[in-house]
């Protein structure tokens, strides 16, 4: 048992301060889960523990957030829990039943977009409909076009991704997410790779689809602000291997873009019991620089 | 640069022109001053060598071979170095153990191989076919191997989470479409390659289309009609490769069309 589990006891993943200990069971379950890499260089074996018995529970309908410094292994954990790369030790359960693979039940919205460049807009959105082959072509397409106008692209349905800017490619990998109708969504830094000012816009844009349809998000991120601006709870990692260090609390009122978010008190408050955290992990390697 | 900027708001056509205009003149006064139609042709001749060969129908009975001769070399060596494309990049050990022999056969000279080809196939049309064959067949072949390398392994793991499973599914879906642009590229080497296959089948296997041409006019002297028959090879070369890279713009238009907000 790592540290921190011992020290949030029979409730592993909260801590005493969480209000959703009592709230709706757990939908997502994290049970000392390790991941080890391993590979040959040159012949010779190497090792690379990524995350040792970390533990997480997120409730139905809760938005976590998971920071820690580059090589903490969230996005590690973020794949695992997507079923996308399988794991070492421990548990990972969600509503209950353990995760094998990638399953409709989650969603996952990649840093690189990861959108097919020779599909137009729409029938990138479509995919998870015309991969599951449910529906009718003409439902698919009704799905798709009205989870564009969500995300702000309609008019864009006929353009091909390269056409667009980061921030609208985003848009389509979100648009693409809601299409397939999961129950938790995962988020792998998605914001990660766009400029600052679109990125608040997409942060604010985010809480408000998510506010109508309150599906659970899993969110990992290094950018200290988005962690807590989007938050219920922030899972704090701890420099790799990677376990959960603590959890925060987040109880700034929502909805949070109907006010100046930066300029309320708590918000610097939390966000400096955040860095707090992560700053008296720092052995050696300083953490990206936008954790700062 | 004083000598670009004189023609350079002309039309690229025209220069071109222009430039061909030059060396075909210099062609003529150097060919009056050797005096010698089979040592060094004049441009006239040439000239009234390939009106000849045209209005006697010649050209065209012979380019009609060898166009049949290249399409048919060339659709066989695509579709079968498609084939082993695709399963030497999606099967890594196949794909392991056939590269080297792969590399070592593409370097083996064509003319090299001439004697297997008519030991084997003999010089009909199997023959000729074979070496047309040989010469497109490694240019796809490598291009496919590679696109289906190439294939973008973050597309593949989007693929795999809204559950595009099995290894069929992921080739259909994205390993195929990925490999579009590698494949259109092997197709016009492959093209370009294919004409060079078809003269040296055509010239150094039984005579036939073109080659023949040339052949037989180089034995009697008739310089100017080796080089007339000559000059459709480059310019059905150029032809097919232009046409092939059309048709690439057209099937990625993704890569093509202009980036905008």
């Amino acid at each position: 048992m790592s540290e921190a589990s011992d020290r949030q006891g029979v409730a592993p993943g909260l801590t005493d301060s969480t209000p959703f200990r009592t709230g709706p069971s757990p939908e997502l379950e994290i049970i000392g889960l390790s991941k080890t890499f391993r590979w040959q260089k040159k012949g010779v074996p190497h090792e690379l523990l990524a995350l040792d018995s970390l533990d997480l529970t997120i409730s139905k309908g809760e938005f976590i957030t998971v920071i820690g410094p580059s090589g903490s292994g969230k996005t590690t954990l973020l794949r695992i829990v997507a079923g996308l790369i399988g794991f070492d030790g421990g548990e990972v359960r969600i509503n209950g039943a353990p995760v094998t693979g990638p399953g409709r039940d989650r969603a996952v919205v990649f840093q690189s977009f990861g959108l097919f460049p020779w599909k137009t807009v729409l029938e990138n959105v479509m995919l998870p409909l015309t991969v599951r082959k449910e529906v009718s072509n003409e439902e698919a397409e009704d799905s798709a076009r009205s989870n564009l106008d969500k995300v702000g692209l309609a008019g864009f349905e006929d353009a091909h991704p390269h056409q667009l800017s980061g921030g609208m490619q985003q848009r389509v990998g979100l648009a693409r997410a809601l299409t397939a109708d999961p129950d938790i969504f995962l988020m792998d830094e998605p914001f990660g790779s766009i400029d600052a000012q679109t990125r608040l816009v997409m942060q604010e844009e985010l809480l408000r689809i998510w506010s109508e349809t309150r599906k659970t998000v899993m969110f990992v991120t290094h950018d200290l602000d988005e962690a807590v601006m989007l938050a219920d709870r922030v899972a704090v990692l701890t420099p790799g291997p990677g376990t959960v260090q603590d959890e925060l609390v987040v109880d700034l009122p929502r909805p949070r873009w109907e006010y100046d978010l930066r300029a309320h008190p708590r918000f610097a408050e939390i966000r400096h019991e955040v860095w707090d955290l992560i700053r008296q992990d720092r052995i050696g390697d300083a953490p990206s620089g936008r954790v700062t | 640069m004083k000598g670009g900027s004189l023609f350079a708001g002309w039309p690229q056509p025209v220069r071109h022109l222009l430039f061909a205009a030059v060396v075909v003149g210099i062609w003529q006064l150097v060919a009056l001053q050797v005096g010698n139609e089979v040592l060094f042709p004049s441009l006239v001749g040439v000239v009234t060598a390939l009106a000849d060969l045209v209005t006697s129908g010649k050209l065209v009975t012979a380019l009609l071979g060898s166009l049949q001769l290249l399409f048919t070399g060339f659709t066989v060596a695509f579709v079968l170095a498609f084939a082993s494309g695709m399963v030497m990049g999606y099967h890594k050990p196949t794909g392991m153990a056939l590269l080297p022999l792969a590399s070592f056969i593409y370097s083996v000279p064509l003319i090299a191989l001439l004697p297997l080809v008519l030991l084997l196939f003999g010089f009909g049309f199997p023959g000729r076919m074979v070496v047309v064959t040989y010469a497109s067949f490694f240019p796809v072949l490598l291009n496919v191997y590679a696109g289906v390398r190439e294939t973008p392994s973050d597309l593949m793991e989007v693929a795999r989470s809204f559950g595009i499973t099995g290894r069929f599914e992921l080739l259909r879906r994205v390993v195929l479409p990925s490999s579009v642009p590698f494949i259109m590229a092997g197709f016009r080497l492959g093209i370009g390659r294919a004409v060079v296959g078809m003269a040296v089948a055509e010239v150094f296997l039984r005579l036939g289309g073109i080659g023949a041409l040339i052949v037989e006019n180089g034995a009697r002297f008739r310089t100017a009609y080796v080089i007339a028959a000559i000059v459709p090879l480059p310019l059905l070369g150029i032809a097919l490769t232009k046409a092939a890279g059309r048709f690439e713009q057209r099937i990625q238009y993704w890569r093509y069309t202009a980036v905008t907000e």
